[in-house]
C-alpha cells in the first residue's frame, strides 16, 4: 500500500511539475540567450506561479523517488518511472493543447521501451 | 536545432551533476539512521561536501537550460529528447569509469536511441502561443 501511493505520487507528480513547468515557459514565452535578455527572462522566470508549483511538485516526485529507494530495489522501481514518459505526453496533449501526431507518440513509447529493457537487463543480469 | 544543442548541453550538465551528487553521497556514506543528532550531523557532511554543492549547481543550469529549451519546443518533445542521457551515461560508465556495460543495456539504449531520433524529427513546437495579455 504505501509502495503503491509512492509509486502513484512519483509519477503523477513527476508529469504534473513537468506540465506546469512547460506551462510556466509558454507564458514567459520564448527565451533569448544573449545575457541581458536572459538575465530578465530569469527575473520572470522567479515570478512565475506556474514555474513555481512546477518546482513543488518535481521536489515532492524526488523525495517520492528517494523514500522509495530507501527499501525497494532500483530495478524495481525504474522500469515502472518509465510510464511517466507516457503520462507526461498525455499531460502536454491535454492541458498544453500540444498535437501529438502519431511518430511523436511511437518515438515515446520506443524511449519507454528502451528504459524498460535497461532495467530488466540489469534485474535479469542479461 | 539550437533547441537540440541546448538540450544536448543540459543533459551533458544533468550527467555530470549526477555523477558528482553519487561521488558526494559515496563519500558521506549510506544513510542508515533516523535519530536527530546522527541526521543533523549527516546533513552536516553532506551540505559542506564540496561535490555535492557542485551536483547541485550543474544540476541548476540543467534545469534552467531545461526551461529555455521548453520555452522553444514542446513538452511531448523535449521530455523525450532527454531520454538521449541514457547513451551518455552508458558511454561514460563504459570509458570513464571502466564499469562493464551489459548487452542488455547496450540493446535497451539502441532502442531509445532509435526513439529519440524519430521524436526529434517531429515538429518541434504545435502548441498555439496563447493570446496572453502582454
Amino acid at each position: 500500500m504505501k509502495t503503491a501511493l509512492l509509486l502513484v505520487s512519483l509519477i503523477a507528480c513527476s508529469s504534473l511539475g513537468e506540465v506546469l513547468s512547460a506551462k510556466g515557459m509558454q507564458q514567459v514565452g520564448e527565451v533569448s540567450l544573449r545575457p541581458r535578455a536572459l538575465l530578465r527572462a530569469i527575473r520572470q522566470m522567479l515570478r512565475n506561479p506556474f514555474l513555481f508549483l512546477g518546482v513543488v511538485f518535481l521536489a515532492v516526485s524526488f523525495f517520492s523517488f528517494i523514500s522509495l529507494l530507501s527499501y525497494a530495489d532500483l530495478s524495481y522501481v525504474v522500469p515502472l518511472t518509465a510510464v511517466s514518459y507516457v503520462t507526461n505526453t498525455l499531460g502536454a496533449k491535454l492541458f498544453l493543447d500540444e498535437q501529438i501526431k502519431r511518430k511523436r507518440w511511437i518515438g515515446t513509447v520506443l524511449v519507454m521501451a528502451g528504459v524498460v529493457t535497461i532495467s530488466l537487463a540489469a534485474k535479469f543480469g542479461f | 536545432m539550437k533547441t537540440l544543442v541546448v538540450l544536448f548541453i543540459a543533459i551533458c550538465a544533468q550527467v555530470l551533476g549526477d555523477v558528482c551528487l553519487t561521488k558526494g553521497m559515496k563519500a558521506v556514506g549510506e544513510v542508515n539512521t533516523l535519530n536527530p543528532a546522527a541526521l543533523f550531523q549527516l546533513g552536516l557532511q553532506v551540505f559542506t561536501n564540496p561535490f555535492i554543492w557542485l551536483g547541485i549547481a550543474t544540476l541548476t543550469v540543467f534545469y534552467l537550460l531545461y526551461l529555455v529549451a521548453l520555452s522553444w519546443a514542446d513538452l511531448s518533445f523535449v521530455v523525450p529528447a532527454t531520454a538521449f542521457g541514457y547513451l551518455l551515461n552508458a558511454l561514460m560508465s563504459k570509458l570513464l569509469l571502466h564499469e562493464p556495460v551489459s548487452l542488455g543495456r547496450w540493446i535497451g539504449t539502441a532502442v531509445i536511441c532509435a526513439g529519440v531520433a524519430i521524436v526529434s524529427t517531429t515538429e518541434q513546437k504545435t502548441a498555439k502561443p496563447k493570446p496572453e495579455a502582454a
